[in-house]
């Protein structure tokens, strides 16, 4: 596929990575569109780029979601590629030794971290691929992943969430690839990013570079180049690309 | 290994700063999940095993050595 001829819509589009994806596609594809949650983001992402079709939807309602791809329909869109970036990060550690009570996982946090990061790919890419498969049009579903899926201390529920992710990329795959649709996910190492920073001490990031063979954090250019590359070559398919300059080998 | 190497390695801080009033407060890395990396080490280390509670109320360097000492290790 041509991205120049691509019609795209990125879920968390107001800010951090899916910020930056959607920006990117806006410069190279023909039509984007953004799912975002929060409607301050919705209206600033829509002021500084009038030409991104910005829909206000929750994507942890299955609702919202139809609702809002009905709304994409009606405005004219005829996505070729979804890229389901939403989601939220949290750590917690199935017990909390800290603690003498209350110590396990909150099932409510659990819930709202398997809601925001798998939930919600499961709700918007059903009703974004019925909306190809109606119009027969050939796509493409990106899904970010994370190399938590693999395993990771104090992330239960978001890696959990992840692996879901990936199950679920090459399940699509297996089942829809025959009628012209692809499913890729991208898995991101540790990134360059304001959150990375806020969350990581500058002994702990430093501490982490030294673990990565490439000896620096990746930039959200990554992730765009990746997209870019998934969207270009026809043959990616059914996989989880990680992007983390080599750090889960 | 030293307690204090230990610590220092766990939470990422200079060995150095490691005495027996430094506390959970003062160390922004100690949390939830360091906290049981931190059991793990020093149990294994000197190959001792603490109590439940014990682990729960570590607020400093100071209670981990002190929980060693009650055990014979010094």
């Amino acid at each position: 596929m041509n991205l120049s001829g691509a019609q795209a819509l990125v879920t968390g589009g107001g800010r951090g990575i899916g910020r930056h994806l959607i920006e990117r596609l806006a410069t190279e594809a023909r039509r984007v569109a953004a799912f975002e949650k929060d409607e301050a983001a919705v209206a600033e992402l829509a002021s500084a780029h009038p030409t991104i079709k910005c829909y206000q939807c929750d994507v942890t309602d299955p609702a919202a979601v139809a609702a809002a791809v009905a709304a994409l329909e009606g405005d004219g869109f005829e996505l070729d590629l979804l890229v389901n970036n939403a989601g939220l990060i949290h750590s917690a550690p199935l017990i909390n030794m800290l603690e003498k009570n209350n110590r396990v996982h909150s099932a409510e946090t659990w819930e709202r971290v398997l809601a925001a990061n798998l939930s919600s790919v499961f709700y918007v890419t059903g009703q974004v691929v019925d909306h190809m498969l109606k119009r027969r049009k050939k796509g493409i579903v990106v899904s970010m992943s994370s190399i938590s899926a693999e395993g990771n201390v104090g992330q239960s529920a978001y890696s959990a969430a992840k692996a879901g992710i990936n199950a679920l990329t090459r399940t699509w795959a297996k089942e829809l690839s025959g009628l012209g649709l692809r499913f890729v996910a991208i898995a991101p190492g540790f990134l360059n990013t304001a959150s990375t920073q806020a969350a990581l001490s500058e002994a702990i990031l430093s501490k982490l570079k030294q673990q990565i063979p490439l000896r620096r954090l990746g930039e959200v250019e990554h992730i765009y180049q990746t997209v870019r590359f998934i969207v270009e070559n026809d043959y990616v398919n059914g996989t989880v690309l990680e992007i983390d300059g080599g750090l889960v080998m | 290994m030293s307690l204090e190497r230990i610590f220092a390695e766990v939470f990422s801080i200079p060995e150095a700063k490691v005495d027996d009033s430094l506390t959970l407060r003062e160390i922004s890395s100690w949390d939830s999940m360091s906290h049981m990396m931190l059991i793990a080490r020093v149990e294994e280390t000197f190959a001792i095993e603490f109590t439940g509670d014990e682990i729960a109320d570590f607020r400093s360097v100071k209670d981990v050595r002190e929980a060693l000492l009650k055990r014979g290790v010094t």
